[in-house]
């Protein structure tokens, strides 16, 4: 008879098997990443300051507090002359301390109580021809709890595209809508991923997730429109009986005019 | 040192910032190697979490808690490469002879190990190598995870559940085929 492994016995194994294997990296892996680093827009950085007075240090920083009493004193300037026109930049997503009072439209700011601070991203993806665009997702979730996911590309002209999905959506394929001209069409694709076993929650149940990558293509064919598709793979998730699990892929089409403004999509009937 | 460095780092200086990406690569790399089970994708993780290093620094308001807070970028750049790698079928590989009265001795097998594990959702691995490879505590594997400790729990669990299964599956298998020594 097969004896039953204690918890002692499997940890140990454990222990022993994880301790082997490499444990040393290529010695390319910090020359390649050194490589991106100039390229690399930091989380905070003040893009208006040339790299150069952030990596030479005390030996500008005389110079960088010129450069500083020179834009105060512009502000002074344009105070009285009026006010300046705001810098180009992407609106942000609500932190978890923010609630949404309103849905934001694709060409307004994001309007949000608390403090509006850009969340983890989920995963940076490619265009093709351009980008890199960025995924985030908002913490704070709408009244109707939808998570806002924005795609943001910052380049010469910054675009940003938001989606509210609603992670807990049933199995069936349906459609969610919304007021103005902002449609979503998401499709679930579940398979299992357990071998040979059945999906206890085949046909209905809820999906939770929280994570995923996502690749997103523009129909450039339209003028007007913002449209394409997105496509998301290997969303780990929870079930809503607490098993953990993956939907393999999730797609979705969109279409939208961005100078139009949209409320917040219905909820899933 | 590591805090100076990473303070100097965090304020732009990318000469700190590679002498710090050199300290911990080879860190970064043993944990990616672990959960994804593959060279060339742990190299990949560990290099694209130093470049996310590089790029939240900024924010990382406790230059003492930089190790979890590494951790954590690595981990994520983990499922990112593990969602690249498709789940390659197993070879069809005979079970080895199992002595039933030594199930230690009968799970010696790495491929058994390998199989167990590679079954395992990316979320279910890194909880177990941040435990058993790291030897982190709950509470600090939540913090790597940024996670609550219960889910940290139910992580271990089925993962462990996991292992067990695989291995006893496979213990049985040899034994329906009369491969048990005596």
């Amino acid at each position: 008879m097969t004896a039953r492994l204690n918890d002692r016995d499997l940890n140990r194994l454990l222990s022993d098997w994880l301790d082997e294997g490499p444990s040393t990296a290529a010695d390319f892996v910090v020359e390649r990443a050194m490589a991106r680093v100039p390229t690399v827009r930091r989380r905070g950085a003040a893009s208006w300051l040339p790299r150069l007075l952030r990596t030479q240090g005390p030996l500008l920083a005389s110079l960088a507090v010129l450069l500083v009493l020179g834009a105060a004193v512009a502000l002074v300037i344009g105070s009285i002359i009026g006010p300046p026109d705001p810098p180009p930049s992407p609106p942000v997503l609500p932190s978890d301390s923010a609630s949404i009072e309103s849905s934001p439209s694709a060409s307004e700011e994001a309007r949000a109580t608390g403090e509006l601070v850009l969340e983890e991203i989920v995963g940076p993806i490619s265009l093709g021809t351009s980008g890199p665009w960025l995924i985030e997702r908002a913490q704070a979730t709408t009244a109707d709890e939808l998570t806002q996911y924005r795609f943001a590309w910052f380049g010469n002209q910054s675009r940003w595209l938001d989606l509210f999905l609603d992670p807990q959506s049933t199995y069936e394929s349906g459609s969610r809508t919304a007021t103005g001209r902002l449609r979503v069409v998401v499709a679930w694709f579940f398979q299992n991923t357990s071998e040979g076993e059945s999906d206890p929650n085949a046909g209905t149940g809820s999906f939770a997730s929280d994570s995923g990558e996502c690749t997103i293509t523009f129909d450039t064919s339209t003028e007007t429109h913002i449209a394409g598709s997105l496509e998301c793979v290997d969303i780990p998730g929870t079930y809503d009986g607490g098993q953990e699990g993956l939907i393999e892929s999730v797609t979705a089409t969109f279409s939208f005019d961005p100078n139009d403004s949209y409320a917040t999509p219905s909820s899933v009937p | 040192m590591r805090q100076d460095l990473v303070a100097r780092a965090k304020g732009g200086e990318e000469a700190a910032f590679a002498q710090l990406a050199r300290e911990i690569v080879d860190r970064l790399f043993s944990i990616a190697f672990r959960i994804l089970r593959d060279v060339d994708a742990a190299n990949d993780a560990a290099q694209e979490a130093l470049v996310k290093i590089w790029r939240e620094l900024p924010a990382l308001r406790d230059v003492e808690r930089f190790d979890a807070w590494s951790y954590r970028i690595l981990v994520n750049a983990c499922y990112a490469e593990h969602r690249k790698l498709r789940r390659a079928v197993p070879a069809a590989l005979a079970p080895p002879l199992i002595d039933a009265d030594d199930p230690i001795a009968a799970v010696a097998d790495r491929d058994q190990l390998e199989r167990g594990f590679g079954r395992l959702p990316a979320e279910q691995r890194a909880a177990l190598v941040l435990q058993h490879y790291l030897d982190l505590s709950l509470a600090e594997i939540a913090e790597v995870l940024d996670v609550p400790i219960g889910t940290v729990r139910s992580r271990l669990h089925y993962a462990r559940d996991g292992m067990r299964a695989a291995l006893e599956a496979d213990a049985r298998a040899a034994e329906a085929r009369g491969e048990v020594a005596t």
